[in-house]
């Protein structure tokens, strides 16, 4: 049994013009020690399906349909109270700018003792402090910095101080919302290192939502292609690689630089994401696609199975005509 | 000085104190300092574009603006077609400057909200009195945003930036610093902002300028596939010192500095290196307020050792055509 389901999780934003479809029907499955990748262009709801995996949209955002079944409990249906629970102890998230999420008044040691406290109210202090210094171990950090503030801090040490935060009860998935987008390069190669050792090590469901395509490739074993709010393509690292089959993840990777021969042109895709609020019914790709023909501008496909492990959202894939 | 370059930079240096340390440090006069940029040298040709690679802190962006004139150098010189222009200032700064534009890297946050795309991409020319008239001023304006790739021009001309995309935003910016007629650019990381299907985009459209308006630039990034898509020639930077400078093609398929490995590892074979990242790079950051004599690389080399810590070593040596490094491990 997959350790976190996601079906069909609906989320929109309440616009004066009518409701803005920033996420229409995501479903997946994480194993246990699996790394899925969710990566697409700013707008295309990655941050959203991150935050509603969570149950932590707020108005006027509001999920509309689907579950996330993590444990075999439903986090949609939970009340405030249960959620409190299970938040951050069974499913945690390390943020988008992660280096301004640290409150700037108190000791980052503090800081990680917070949540444990909350989670594990019988847990001694002692034990909990040891528990923080082991963790602050784990990331790279000497545990002398327990008693540091965050401005002594420079961007990488914060993130690892996120990242031991979000560890810090034990959770079963994490998700890291464009965690490493403005550290540098090499800084950021080194936190990647370090989420996917923990993440294997101690058998976590991690969810990567990113923009970045090398990044994305060299980490994940699962990788899923959004575009306007929709899945366009879930399937395995190797299979994006060697045999995308969208129209829009074969563009993104024609945008990228071919490390062997720098004189081949990379090429962008032209157009722009369409508008969310009240969309027609048709493929969202409909405008910037080069394969277009006429069936794509009847129906939007929806995401079908064309191979173990391969599912695409396209009309020139499998049988999707009916 | 022969006239074969467009830029000479020679030596420079530029410091910045710090306000780290309280009254106290203030009449001991032993403020920390940050060594912002440190004996850089080199030459860029007329139409090359030049790569400015490095993590953020290492220096790229003050470089930039000493190129430009909007810094002053602490040391050495600067030369523009063999001309020393180091201590220019009003009148013949001006006339530098119109020779010289940057691109920055936010679109979202330098073009004025107040503006229409017309008075922005024209502001250059107000501010240099080349404008007569209104019909002037249009003309330019279309024609500049039509080299750009913003079609039909007429119709950007009287919108504002909160309706264009982020690619086009950055176009604008481009089409502003082209309507001098510059003989430079300076693109300050002008794609980081920018989604991937866009970016690909404004690279294309710099390179063509290149042709089209006989253009050099300098080009700064962090992205080593970005640079050697764009550039001719390559500069690492690292604390503030040029590591290792030559040919792309020589930096990324035979690179010799080890930091220089590690950046090409990280961007063309990230699985690898997460895999054996022990063996090109040691954890840690860069701590720019201390500078050695020596290599100031060393806290996280692989391959440091005592020798490298005798004076000098950090000087550049030539280890193939065009092509420097500042390391002592790497004899030619």
């Amino acid at each position: 049994m997959a350790l976190l389901e996601v079906r069909n999780l609906t989320t929109y934003y309440e616009t004066k013009i009518g409701y803005n479809e920033a996420l229409q029907g995501l479903s997946f499955d994480l194993e246990a020690g699996g790394i899925l990748g969710l990566i697409g262009e700013s707008g295309c709801g990655k941050s959203t399906a991150g935050f509603s995996m969570m149950n932590m949209i707020e108005y006027p955002g509001k999920i509309m349909d689907g579950e996330v079944i993590l444990d075999g409990k439903d986090l949609i249906k939970m009340d405030r109270n249960e959620l409190r629970k299970v938040l951050w102890k069974d499913i945690a998230m390390i943020p988008q700018s992660a280096m301004n999420a640290l409150n700037p008044a108190y000791k980052v040691g503090k800081q990680i003792l917070e949540a444990i406290k909350l989670h594990f109210p019988e847990m001694s202090q002692e034990e909990a402090v040891a528990k923080v210094e082991h963790l602050l171990n784990l990331v790279g950090i000497d545990a002398k910095w327990y008693h540091g503030y965050p401005h002594k801090l420079s961007g990488g040490m914060k993130q690892r101080i996120i990242i031991a935060m979000a560890l810090s009860c034990d959770p079963k998935v994490i998700i890291s919302d464009e965690a490493t987008t403005g550290l540098d390069v090499l800084i950021e190669a080194q936190i990647l290192a370090l989420l996917k050792k923990i993440a294997l090590d101690r058998g976590l469901g991690l969810i990567i939502i990113s923009h970045d395509l090398n990044m994305v490739t060299a980490i994940c074993n699962r990788i899923g292609i959004m575009y306007a709010g929709m899945l366009v393509e879930l399937t395995t690292t190797e299979n994006v690689l060697r045999n995308p089959k969208h129209p829009y993840t074969r563009a993104l990777f024609s945008s990228q630089i071919d490390s062997k021969d720098f004189d081949k042109k990379v090429t962008s895709v032209d157009g722009v994401v369409p508008k969310l609020v009240n969309p027609e019914d048709k493929c969202r790709f409909y405008d910037r696609c080069n394969r277009k023909f006429e069936m794509c501008e009847r129906k939007c496909p929806s995401l079908i199975s064309i191979s173990d492990n391969h599912r695409v959202a396209c009309y020139l894939e499998g049988d999707n005509h009916e | 000085m022969n006239n074969r370059y467009l830029i000479e930079a020679n030596n420079l240096k530029k410091t910045f104190d710090t306000k780290d340390g309280g009254i106290l440090k203030n009449i001991k006069k032993s403020r920390l300092k940050v060594y912002a940029v440190d004996e850089v040298t080199f030459k860029l040709e007329p139409r090359e574009i030049i790569g400015l690679i490095g993590e953020s802190g290492c220096g790229k962006t003050t470089t930039a603006k000493i190129l430009l004139k909007l810094l002053n150098v602490d040391e050495g010189e600067l030369f523009y077609k063999g001309e020393n222009i180091t201590h220019f200032k009003n009148r013949e700064l001006s006339e530098y400057r119109k020779k010289t534009q940057i691109v920055f890297q936010d679109p979202y946050e330098f073009l004025n909200p107040r503006m229409n795309i017309l008075n922005i991409v024209t502001e250059p020319l107000l501010i240099n009195k080349q404008l007569n008239s209104e019909n002037v001023k249009i003309d330019k304006a279309v024609e500049v945003l039509e080299s750009v790739g913003l079609n039909p021009a007429k119709s950007f001309l009287y919108r504002f930036t909160h309706e264009l995309s982020g690619g086009q935003r950055q176009r604008v910016a481009i089409a502003r610093a082209l309507i001098l007629r510059p003989d430079l650019i300076v693109a300050d990381e002008p794609t980081s902002m920018l989604d991937v299907s866009v970016r690909a985009g404004i690279l294309n459209l710099l390179l063509g300028l290149k042709d089209q308006y006989n253009l050099s630039m300098v080009f700064i990034t962090h992205d080593l596939a970005t640079a050697g898509y764009m550039c001719d020639r390559i500069a690492v930077m690292y604390k503030g010192r040029i590591v290792e400078i030559g040919p792309k093609k020589e930096i990324i398929y035979n690179p010799r500095h080890p930091y220089t490995k590690a950046l090409v590892e990280v961007a063309f074979d990230l699985k690898n290196f997460l895999e054996n990242k022990d063996s090109f790079i040691k954890d840690g950051e860069v701590d720019s307020y201390e500078q050695n004599d020596y290599c100031s690389f060393e806290k996280r080399c692989v391959m440091m050792d005592a020798n490298c810590k005798h004076d000098g070593h950090h000087k550049m040596q030539q280890v193939g055509e065009n092509h420097f490094v500042a390391c002592c491990k790497c004899e030619h």
